[in-house]
């Protein structure tokens, strides 16, 4: 196996890298992008920062830790058993104590810190779908939802999704069952039920969207929001103005003007849109750049893996991180509607850090493993050459 | 060999890898588009948003006196305008829950600062409009008391506009010349509206970046230095404009009169040195006072000048060669001019006296004579050469014209009136313009009061200056009507015009005033005085007018003890040396009446004895006037000798004598 990636000697080093980049990245333009409000708000410029700095370093102890446990124990049916009922417990609380901001509650108040459960709910589904399908490809069937664990993972997931649904948080509700239905399509499920979840799925969004007034209001405003610049398209204006008024090269760091309270969540969801005004293209490309080699690696982990439980966390992971960028560089640029989506690491959010650091993480162990069993399979094949007695039973698949 | 499933895993994953990538190749280019394609379209609109323009009154210029006195300053003042769509609740207090009225917060905490009725604001708070002042022109406490609780308390919908606020330093004075402003800034009357173009601050336009909430952005404070305003610099002169005033009040106690006008003028620029009107007001508070006070009755109210014209006429006269100040005139008291009888203003006969006596003691009968003599189209000839009935053009908004006879429609009674000073309207600021011709040997100047408009950096822009309109009078006509003016003052009937140590040239006036609806006003008279001082050098020329003085009315008793008082303070103020010589009055013997008291009460009494006789008192210390006046009431006749005030008689005090006998007094 070439482990050679890029620059770097193998995978994991070039998201060592890349994470520390991104964070660094991300940090400095939490920065930029919240000090007017933090200052207003809390009368400290830096307390953003600070934040992001704390849930880095968390983020970063999440990594150390998922990759001493091993992916192996975290899919075991007990600990999934058990995340499960806590994800769920913690949505109820959040149902019940939970903290509302615009209108939906979603966080969870521990202490100075918030947490929203259902950014884990994400993670549980990752688990769960790359456990429960990882098991059915290695029984060498095919991944179906209309039966056994692939119903059963299913039934759980939709449960999560109205969990979160209720809080009202539509937007992460869908992708808990996006995820759970990439992973089923990624797992193999047939063709006939890859068309049965696009034209289920593509029925539900337009039910969704018609029962509800203000959903169709953000579909118009999504084709053009100049049509209501003043209110439902203000937001997504303010995004590109923001976006446009940083030109080529960008207005430098630190004289953007959009989070001088014009664009609103400047720091959150539309921070992108805060990097692109004052770095310009050439620094959104870079970022991009950054985020494209960063999900190569992912790929190259998942290509390498010979587990399947492992190949599907990975993608799992990666959907996370990768998809949810993706997604919300696409909304902050106005190619998708306004859903609430964090950009990796460029966003601020405790509970975001944490599930993509954690998701890196499970990504990580997988490569750690990997990497294990390359080095045992390398032992075994100097082991081969002295004596070829000992090639009774391997030991991969254990 | 690797599960065939897994393999199909591979693949599928690498079809998502794919779709990432050219998700990314799609943002890419959309990012392409909005920064590079769309990009100056989209700053464009930014900076919009961001920028705004500031509009900033700048201070209105300075009205200053000609030495550079602060007569009318603005200072920069708040206003606070309140824009009741912003009075929503602000995203963030929405976020963190908390519903509110900002409209009925902010009239809790506003009502009490700004002293304004809380319905009212909060009534002035749901209006539909965008703009709205709640209150302008707040003096800089006030003001940041209200921007804190504002701040403080995160207001939105309210605002402050710097305004420029007037204030008038010396308040009263010199109101009717400075006139006043409006809250817009704009010049309503006076000065202020004339010179309003060169004074109004301009408004300057800066751009500032602001924040969505409205505030300034860090840095972005380019603050537009206050552009000065030009300053105009008024030919007054605060302390003479300051002493007239108090002139004038004191005269308006003591008269009771219901308006009054004086100027000063400098006989040989035609610069105005004060101007004051009756009634009065002060400019800070314009809209306190009636609008009758904003007048200027100087150069607004038109009136028949009465006997001042009289030395315009002997001007005319003497001009045409029809008399020369020897030139005898028979008085009979009275004259008949075709219906009209027009005697003597105290009834008194002189018999036959020099053109000179008739000017110093204002006998009508001669003038009467003399207009008849130079007939309609002469006299109102000269009369429009000597500017009356036709605006002076001094440099003051709302000045009136008179009116002047056309001359072929002229009857001979109305010539012989004319002469005396009636059927003629003219404005104060006309008979000071020329009698100004006599005090500087013949020129009539145009009257100005802007001295200079100087603009901030110091270039001046306009500038004001002598005029000369016309030539009226030859040098000798204006010096030997200067004589003649000077025995008014000096004998005649202005004495009460005299100040210790000076020549003064001068002519009193009373005429009944012209009722509004035609004809005359029962009992109604406009008392006048215009002199000038001292003789041998015009400083000052003066016309002080008091309308409807109440008691007495005559010009020597009410108007000329205004000139007077005013000059003998701007001559001592001013440092001009008293004149010597030896035709100055002798102030010791003269005893001037108190203002306003009638002199009547204060003359001796003729004593009636009941064989239709009368015991005559002591004329000592009285004039001639007096003197015939007294004698008068018991039908005695004057024999006198000298002129000047009484010092001997005969017979003696005590005498009793008949009806019709003559009394001699020796005058000194």
């Amino acid at each position: 196996m070439d482990s050679r990636f890029f620059i770097w000697d193998n995978p994991k080093h070039a998201i060592f890298c890349l994470v520390a980049i991104l964070m660094g990245i991300g940090c400095i333009n939490v920065f930029s992008a919240s000090y007017v409000s933090a200052v207003d708000m809390f009368g400290n410029g830096f307390y953003y920062l600070e934040r992001y700095g704390i849930w880095a370093v968390v983020g970063v102890f999440c990594i150390f830790l998922i990759r001493k446990i091993g992916y192996r124990r975290l899919l075991s049916r007990r600990f999934l058993n058990i995340v499960y009922i806590a994800a769920v417990v913690l949505l109820i609380l959040v149902d019940v104590f939970g903290a509302t901001a615009n209108g939906a509650q979603r966080w969870l108040r521990l202490g100075p810190l918030s947490l929203q459960p259902s950014e884990f709910a994400k993670l549980v589904v990752i688990l769960l779908t790359a456990r429960n399908f990882g098991m059915v490809i290695k029984k060498k069937r095919k991944v179906s939802l209309m039966r056994g664990t692939g119903l059963l993972v299913a039934l759980q997931t939709l449960f999560f999704a109205f969990l979160v649904y209720k809080q009202p948080d539509m937007g992460t509700s869908a992708i808990i069952i996006g995820i759970m239905f990439m992973q089923c399509i990624i797992a193999g499920t047939s063709w006939l039920q890859i068309g049965g979840i696009i034209g289920l799925a593509s029925a539900a969004s337009a039910l969704f969207i018609a029962i509800v007034p203000y959903r169709m209001e953000r579909i118009r405003v999504w084709f053009n929001p100049w049509l209501d610049e003043v209110d439902s398209g203000y937001q997504m204006v303010q995004s590109l103005l923001a976006i446009g008024s940083g030109g080529i090269s960008g207005t430098t760091w630190g004289q953007g003007t959009g989070k001088f309270f014009y664009l609103p969540e400047p720091h959150t969801d539309f921070a992108f849109a805060i990097f692109c005004q004052e770095n310009g293209l050439i620094g959104a490309l870079f970022l991009m750049v950054l985020f494209i080699v960063l999900g190569w690696a992912f790929l190259r982990i998942a290509n390498n893996t010979g587990d399947e439980r492992g190949f599907l966390l990975v993608t799992g992971a990666s959907l996370l991180v990768m998809g949810q960028s993706v997604a919300n560089m696409g909304m902050v640029c106005g190619l998708l509607p306004v859903i609430g989506v964090p950009l990796a690491f460029i966003s601020y959010g405790g509970s975001s850090m944490l599930v993509t650091m954690t998701a890196i993480g499970l990504i990580l162990s997988v490569y750690d493993d990997e990497e294990k069993q390359a080095g045992l399979a390398r032992e075994e094949t100097e082991e081969l050459r002295r004596s070829r007695f000992r090639m009774v039973g391997g030991r991969r698949g254990l | 060999m690797k599960n065939a499933f897994l393999q199909n895993g591979y693949f599928r994953f690498h079809i998502f890898a794919a779709v990432v990538f050219l998700a990314f190749a799609g943002i890419f280019a959309r990012l392409f588009w909005l920064q590079v394609v769309s990009a100056e379209k989209l700053e464009k609109m930014s900076e919009e948003q961001l920028e705004t323009d500031i509009r900033r009154n700048n201070p209105r210029g300075r009205i200053v006196d000609r030495d550079g006195e602060e007569m009318a300053v603005s200072i920069m003042t708040s206003s606070l305008y309140v824009d009741p769509q912003e009075m929503v609740d602000s995203a963030e207090s929405r976020k963190q829950g908390q519903q509110r009225d900002e409209r009925r917060i902010s009239v809790d905490l506003l009502a009490p600062v700004l002293k304004m009725d809380a319905e009212e604001l909060y009534g002035m708070f749901l209006t539909e409009g965008r703009f709205l002042w709640v209150k302008r022109t707040m003096d800089p406490k006030e003001a940041d008391i209200v921007r804190q609780v504002v701040r403080e308390n995160r207001l939105p919908g309210l605002h402050f506009i710097e305004e420029s606020k007037r204030y008038y330093t010396k308040k009263r004075t010199a109101a009717q010349i400075l006139g006043f402003v409006g809250t817009d800034d704009v010049g309503l009357s006076g000065i202020e509206l004339l010179e309003d173009h060169v004074l109004r601050g301009a408004e300057t336009r800066h751009s500032r970046l602001l924040d969505a909430l409205g505030r300034q952005l860090p840095g972005s404070d380019k603050d537009a230095q206050q552009q000065n305003c030009s300053t105009v610099y008024l030919t007054i002169d605060s302390r003479i404009q300051y002493v007239l005033e108090e002139a004038m009040d004191n005269a308006i106690v003591h008269t009771s009169s219901r308006g009054a006008a004086a100027i000063i003028m400098d006989p040989y620029t035609g610069e105005i040195f004060g101007m004051a009107s009756r009634p009065t007001f002060d400019p800070n508070s314009f809209g306190d006072y009636p609008p009758e006070s904003w007048n200027n009755k100087g150069i607004s109210m038109i009136y028949e000048p009465g006997s001042v014209i009289k030395p315009l006429v002997g001007c005319m006269g003497l001009t045409e060669g029809l008399i020369t100040p020897n030139t005898l005139f028979q008085d009979n008291g009275s004259i008949r001019v075709a219906d009209r009888v027009i005697n003597n203003w105290d009834k008194k006969r002189n018999g036959l006296v020099p053109f000179s006596t008739v000017i110093k003691d204002s006998i009508n009968t001669c003038m009467v004579q003399l207009g008849l003599e130079l007939g309609a189209q002469r006299m109102i000839y000269y009369s429009k050469k000597f500017g009356l009935g036709l605006p002076t053009g001094i440099d003051l908004p709302g000045e009136e014209n008179g009116i002047l006879y056309n001359p072929d429609e002229m009857y001979e009674s109305d010539v012989a009136t004319m002469a005396i000073g009636q059927g003629i309207a003219v404005t104060p600021i006309q008979v000071l313009q020329a009698i100004c011709a006599i005090a500087n040997g013949g020129e009539l100047l145009q009257p100005y009061i802007v001295k200079k408009v100087v603009a901030s950096n110091g270039n001046i822009i306009s500038e004001g200056g002598r005029k000369v309109v016309r030539r009226v009078i030859s040098e000798d006509v204006a010096a030997q009507m200067r004589e003649m003016m000077k025995m008014v003052v000096a004998e005649g009937g202005g004495r009460t015009a005299a100040i210790k140590g000076y020549r003064i040239a001068g002519k009193t006036g009373t005429a009944e005033k012209l009722a509004e609806q035609g004809g005359y006003a029962e009992g109604e008279y406009i008392s006048s005085f215009v002199g000038f001082v001292p003789v041998e050098k015009p400083r000052y020329v003066m016309i002080v007018m008091l309308d409807t003085p109440q008691g007495a009315f005559y010009g020597s008793q009410v108007s000329a003890p205004v000139f007077r008082d005013t000059l003998q303070q701007v001559l001592a103020a001013k440092g001009v040396q008293p004149s010597d010589g030896e035709d100055l009055p002798s102030f010791d013997k003269i005893e001037l009446p108190e203002k306003g008291e009638i002199p009547e009460a204060r003359l001796p009494q003729m004593e009636p004895l009941q064989d239709g006789k009368v015991r005559i008192p002591d004329f000592t210390g009285l004039d001639m006037r007096q003197t015939a006046e007294v004698l008068q009431q018991g039908h005695l006749r004057l024999k006198p000798n000298g002129s000047g005030y009484a010092k001997r008689q005969n017979p003696p005090p005590g005498s009793e004598l008949p009806e019709g006998a003559t009394v001699e007094i020796w005058f000194e």
